[in-house]
C-alpha cells in the first residue's frame, strides 16, 4: 500500500473518531466490516498502518473472531444451520450440497459474487429441522433437492 | 542472592529469579523441552517440561516456575512420565511421525525405503530436518514408541514461493518460537497464530508471502523452530553438521560474527552459516548468501591460461611461471595490479608489497572508481567510525542514505530500541525504505535535492520538516549519525560537513567487506599506469575498456564475467576457504576461518601471490603461514594517505559484490529481492 493511501485511509479513521490507540484494534476491524462489507487485506493493511503495528497482529486478532468475514459478501446471503436439531435431520448434507453445487466452504463466496454462505449453530427455529436462511427468509424442513430449487430461484432472481 | 533447592534429591545452589528449568540445565539436569528459546521469556505453551514439586498439587512447567528455597523438585517420577508421554502424543496427533517411528528410520540414509515421489512432507526421508529435529529429540528422550490418536494431516499446500526457505506448517508444533524471535529479536512481526482451535496455524497476513509483507529474511525465525516446519532451501536432508567454525561474515562492512556449520562427505561439502549467537541474527546476505556462492558453477577451480582466446589447462607451476615471466619483462610502470576491497587485509598488504617492488607504486583500489572524489571525505568518516553499539546511548539517531529492509537489517533493532526508549529517529532518504514508514521524522527530499537537503540542515536554515529536524538536532545531547553506502558513495563530502557541524558521532557502514582494511592495509589508492602492458586483477572484474593485448593475471574465486583474450586465471581460495582478517567499519580487527578446503585446486589468496613473487626473485614472500602475514600488517603503520588519480580505464564495481561479482548474480534469492526494491518502491 502506497504512503497516499495509507494517510488516506488515517484520515478516514480520524474523521470516524478513532485515536490510534492499540485498544480500538477490534472497533476498527467492525468498524471497516461494517463501511466495506468484509476485512479486505487492504483493509488490515490500513489498520496495521494506522495503529503502527505489523499487518499480522491485525490479522491473528482478526482471524481469530467468528465475527469478521473476509471474503466480499456475495449477493444472496446463505446460511445452513448446524445445530443439534437440525444436525439430526440432514443439516450436513445440506452444507454438503453447497460444497458440491456451488464449489465453496464455510465463509467463502462463489467466484460469480452470487452467493456467499455460512453454516451457523441454531437460528432458532428448530421444529422446523432441518432450516436453510437465504437472505433473511427461513426455508423450513430442506433437503438437498428443495435446496438445490431454492437456490436456483434466487440465482435467476 | 542464592537460593538453595533440590532437584532429584540432588542438593543445587540457583540464582533468585531463575526458573527450575535454567536451573536444572546449568546442573546438568535434562528436561524435554520445545518451547523454550534461548533470548525468549518463558512461554509455558508446549507443556513437556512439567515437573512435580512438593506440597503442590499440580504440575507445574519447569519453564515458567521460579524457584524458591528449600524447593523440592521432581523431574522424572512415574506421574510426571505419565502426563509427559500423553501430552506429547497429543502434540504428534497433528504431526507426522514416520521419521519418529518407523523401525527401517536408521536404515533410511542408506537404502531409502521409503522414498516417494509426491514433494508432500509425510515422513522422514521428505522432511528437511531429520536428524536435526527437536521433536525427535524430545521423542526419543521421553522413550515414546508409538502414536496413540489417528494422525491429522492438516494437507496444508508446502510454501515454497519466497525465496531461501520454505514452510511447511503440516509439520508445525504450534511452539510459536518463529513469531516470538520475530516480535522480540527482530520487532518485525511477520508471523502471527492465524485462525483458531483446531485451526490455529501459524502464518501471515492472509497468508500473503514474506516478501509482500516485508520480511527482512534474516532467518531468525528458521533458526529458531525445533521441527521442519522452517528451513533453508539450501540444507535441505543435510542431518547432523560434522563440526562448526566460527568466523567473520564478508559481505559488508559491519562483519558481524558468524558460525559455519560444515559436512563432508567425499568431495560433497556442506556449508551453512548461522549467527554466532541466536540473540544476534545476520541480516539476508550472511544467513543465506554463502552456500550458493561456494557452490556456485561459475567457481574458477583449475588455473587456466588463456592465449590468444585459446584455453589450456598447464597446472600451478606452468601457469604461474607465465605470469611471473610477462611480469618480469614488464618496465616500472607497465604493470598495474588491481585490488577488490573484498579481499582480506592479507591479500591487500602481499599485493601491496609486491606492488611496491614491482612498479614502484601501490596497488589500484577498484573502490576508487565506485566512490570517485568522494573517497577522501569517506576515508575521514571511516576513520572515525564507530561501532554500531554506541546506538544504544544516542538520543537522536540520524539515518543518512540508509534502507534495512534486506541488507544490514540487523540494524532495525537498534533504531526500534532507541524509538522505544524515546529517542528520536530521523531518517533522510528519497526513496521509500526502512525506517520511513515508522522514523520518527522521515525526510524526503526530491531526487537530485539530497545534497541542498545535507546543506541546509547543516546550515541550520530551513522550513517545516527540516527545521525541526534542525531543531531536534540542536538540542541533542549525544547525536549519532548512521551512514549507510548510498550517501558514502554518492555525497560523502555532504555528510561529512554535517557530521562536524553537530559534532555527531558517526556510524559509518560501507557495502565493501574490507574497506576500511583496503584503505588502511594498501597505502595508495591509485597509480598513474596509463596504459599496463600487464593487469593482474585481484579479486575484481576485468575492466572493458582495456586494451586487447594486455596481460590479464586473473586471480578469483570464480570466472571472470567477460571473456579474456591473454592471460591466466588463478583459481583463489574464497570465504571459508582460507583463513585472514578485515577489519571492520569501526576499524576493529576480525578473523576469518578456513572451515573447508578451497573448491578444486584453489589456493588462498595470500598464497598465490607469495609464490609469483617468489619467482620473481622478490626478498620478503617467505611467509609460511597466514598469521605471519597478519602480524606483519598489523605492525606496520597505517598510513591512509592516497597518491595518483583514478585510472580511466578502471571498472567502478558494484557496492554489494562478491570480489568483482555482484553478489545477486551468484545468489538467485537475492536477485529476487532487488526486484522487490526496484518495482515495490
Ligand atoms: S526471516 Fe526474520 S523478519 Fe522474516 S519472518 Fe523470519 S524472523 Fe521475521
Ligand atoms: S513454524 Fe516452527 S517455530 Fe514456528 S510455531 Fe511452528 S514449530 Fe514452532
Ligand atoms: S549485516 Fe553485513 S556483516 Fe552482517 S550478516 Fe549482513 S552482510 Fe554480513
Ligand atoms: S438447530 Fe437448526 S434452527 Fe435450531
Ligand atoms: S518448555 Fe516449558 S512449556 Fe514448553
Amino acid at each position: 500500500m502506497t504512503v497516499e493511501r495509507l494517510i488516506q485511509s488515517r484520515d478516514e479513521f480520524w474523521a470516524a473518531g478513532f485515536t490510534g490507540d492499540l485498544a480500538e484494534l477490534i472497533p476498527l476491524l467492525q468498524y471497516y466490516q461494517e463501511t466495506h462489507g468484509y476485512i479486505s487485506p487492504e483493509g488490515v493493511e490500513a489498520i496495521a498502518g494506522f495503529l503502527g503495528i505489523s499487518e499480522a497482529r491485525v490479522y491473528t486478532v482478526a482471524s481469530f473472531y467468528a465475527q469478521f468475514r473476509f471474503q466480499k459478501p456475495g449477493k444472496n446471503h446463505v446460511f445452513v444451520c448446524l445445530g443439534t436439531a437440525c444436525h439430526v435431520q440432514g443439516g450436513v448434507d445440506l452444507a454438503n450440497e453447497i460444497h458440491e453445487h456451488l464449489h465453496i466452504r464455510n465463509g467463502e463466496t462463489t467466484p460469480d459474487g452470487q452467493f456467499d454462505f455460512k453454516e451457523v449453530a441454531c437460528l432458532g427455529c428448530c421444529a422446523q429441522a432441518a432450516v436453510v436462511e437465504v437472505n433473511g427468509k427461513i426455508y423450513a424442513k430442506m433437503n438437498r433437492e428443495k435446496l438445490r430449487k431454492v437456490l436456483k430461484e434466487h440465482q435467476h432472481a | 542472592m542464592s537460593i538453595s533447592l533440590s532437584i532429584n534429591g540432588q542438593q543445587l545452589a540457583a540464582e533468585a529469579g531463575q526458573t527450575v528449568l535454567l536451573a536444572a540445565r546449568a546442573n546438568g539436569i535434562y528436561i524435554p523441552t520445545l518451547c523454550d528459546y534461548p533470548g525468549l521469556p518463558p512461554h509455558g505453551s508446549c507443556r513437556l517440561c512439567i515437573v512435580q514439586v512438593k506440597g503442590r498439587s499440580i504440575t507445574p512447567t519447569a519453564c515458567t516456575t521460579l524457584v524458591e528455597e528449600g524447593m523440592v523438585v521432581e523431574t522424572d517420577t512415574p506421574l510426571v512420565k505419565e502426563l509427559r508421554v500423553e501430552v506429547l502424543r497429543m502434540l504428534l496427533a497433528e504431526h507426522p511421525g514416520t521419521c519418529l517411528f518407523c523401525p527401517e528410520h536408521d536404515h533410511c540414509q542408506e537404502c531409502m525405503v521409503t522414498l516417494r515421489k509426491t514433494s508432500v512432507t509425510t515422513g522422514c526421508r521428505t522432511c528437511p530436518a531429520d536428524m536435526q529435529c527437536q521433536l525427535q529429540d524430545v521423542v526419543d528422550s521421553i522413550g515414546l514408541e508409538s502414536v496413540a490418536y489417528p494422525v491429522r494431516y492438516r494437507a496444508l499446500p508446502v510454501e515454497r514461493e519466497d525465496p531461501f526457505f520454505d514452510r511447511d506448517y503440516n509439520l508445525c508444533v504450534l511452539c510459536s518460537r518463529c513469531i516470538r524471535v520475530c516480535e522480540s529479536l527482530h520487532f518485525n512481526n511477520i508471523l502471527a497464530y492465524v485462525k483458531r482451535g483446531s485451526e490455529t496455524r501459524v502464518g501471515t497476513s492472509f497468508g500473503k508471502s514474506h516478501i509482500e509483507v516485508g520480511c527482512s529474511f534474516c532467518g531468525a525465525c528458521v533458526d529458531a523452530c525445533p521441527t521442519g516446519a522452517l528451513w533453508d532451501k539450501t540444507s535441505r536432508w543435510d542431518g547432523k553438521p560434522d563440526h562448526t567454525v566460527s568466523s567473520t561474515c564478508p559481505f559488508c562492512s559491519l562483519g558481524c560474527e558468524v558460525s559455519l556449520q560444515i559436512k563432508t562427505n567425499g568431495v560433497d561439502r556442506i556449508i551453512s552459516c548461522y549467527p554466532a549467537q541466536v540473540e544476534k541474527p545476520l541480516c539476508v546476505k550472511g544467513r543465506f548468501g554463502v552456500p550458493e556462492l561456494l557452490d556456485h558453477p561459475g567457481r574458477l577451480k583449475t588455473p587456466i591460461r588463456i592465449s590468444q582466446g585459446e584455453v589450456t589447462h598447464p597446472g600451478w607451476e606452468e601457469t604461474l611461471h607465465l605470469a611471473s615471466e610477462k611480469v618480469a619483462a614488464c618496465c616500472p610502470g607497465e604493470a598495474a595490479l588491481v585490488v577488490s576491497a573484498n579481499c582480506t587485509n592479507e591479500e591487500l598488504f602481499l599485493a601491496d608489497k609486491l606492488s611496491r617492488s614491482l612498479t614502484g607504486g601501490g596497488t589500484i583500489l577498484d573502490a576508487a572508481a565506485r566512490y570517485g572524489d568522494g573517497i577522501e571525505a569517506v576515508q575521514r568518516l571511516l576513520h572515525t567510525s564507530q561501532s554500531p553499539n554506541i546506538l544504544e546511548d544516542a538520543d537522536l539517531i540520524l539515518c543518512l542514505g540508509m534502507d534495512l529492509q534486506y541488507y544490514q537489517a540487523n540494524l532495525e533493532v537498534f533504531l526500534k530500541q532507541a524509538m522505544e526508549r524515546g529517542a528520536t529517529v530521523i531518517t533522510l532518504n528519497e526513496k521509500e525504505h526502512v525506517p520511513g514508514r515508522y522514523a520518527s521524522l522521515w525526510l524526503q527530499p526530491g531526487s537530485g535535492e539530497v545534497e541542498t537537503m545535507l546543506g541546509r540542515l547543516a546550515g541550520g536554515l530551513g522550513k517545516r520538516d527540516v527545521a525541526d529536524a534542525i531543531h531536534a538536532l540542536k538540542a541533542s545531547k549525544n547525536p549519532v549519525f548512521l551512514v549507510g553506502d548510498d550517501y558514502l558513495v554518492r555525497m560523502a563530502g555532504a555528510v561529512e560537513k554535517l557530521v562536524t557541524t553537530y559534532q555527531a558521532s558517526v556510524v559509518a557502514i560501507p557495502a565493501e567487506g574490507n574497506l576500511y582494511g583496503a584503505l588502511r592495509v594498501a597505502t595508495a589508492l591509485t597509480q598513474p599506469a596509463t596504459n599496463p602492458k600487464v593487469l593482474y586483477l585481484l579479486g575484481t572484474t576485468v575492466p572493458k575498456d582495456i586494451h586487447p593485448g594486455t596481460f590479464i593475471i586473473y586471480q578469483n574465486s570464480h570466472m571472470p564475467a567477460v571473456q579474456i583474450q591473454n592471460g591466466v586465471l588463478l583459481p583463489m581460495a574464497a570465504f571459508g576457504e582460507t583463513c585472514g582478517s578485515v577489519f571492520d567499519q569501526a576499524g576493529k580487527l576480525r578473523n576469518l576461518t578456513a572451515a573447508v578446503q578451497p573448491s578444486g585446486e584453489g589456493l588462498p589468496g595470500w598464497e598465490i601471490i607469495c609464490r609469483l613473487a617468489r619467482l620473481l626473485a622478490i626478498n620478503g614472500f617467505d611467509y609460511v603461514s597466514v598469521n605471519e602475514v597478519t602480524r606483519d600488517l598489523v605492525s606496520a603503520a597505517p598510513s591512509w594517505q592516497m597518491t595518483g588519480r583514478v585510472p580511466g580505464w578502471l571498472a567502478a564495481p558494484g557496492g554489494h559484490d562478491y570480489l568483482g561479482k555482484p553478489l545477486a548474480d551468484m545468489v538467485a534469492g537475492l536477485k529476487q529481492l532487488n526486484l522487490q526494491v526496484q518495482e515495490g518502491k
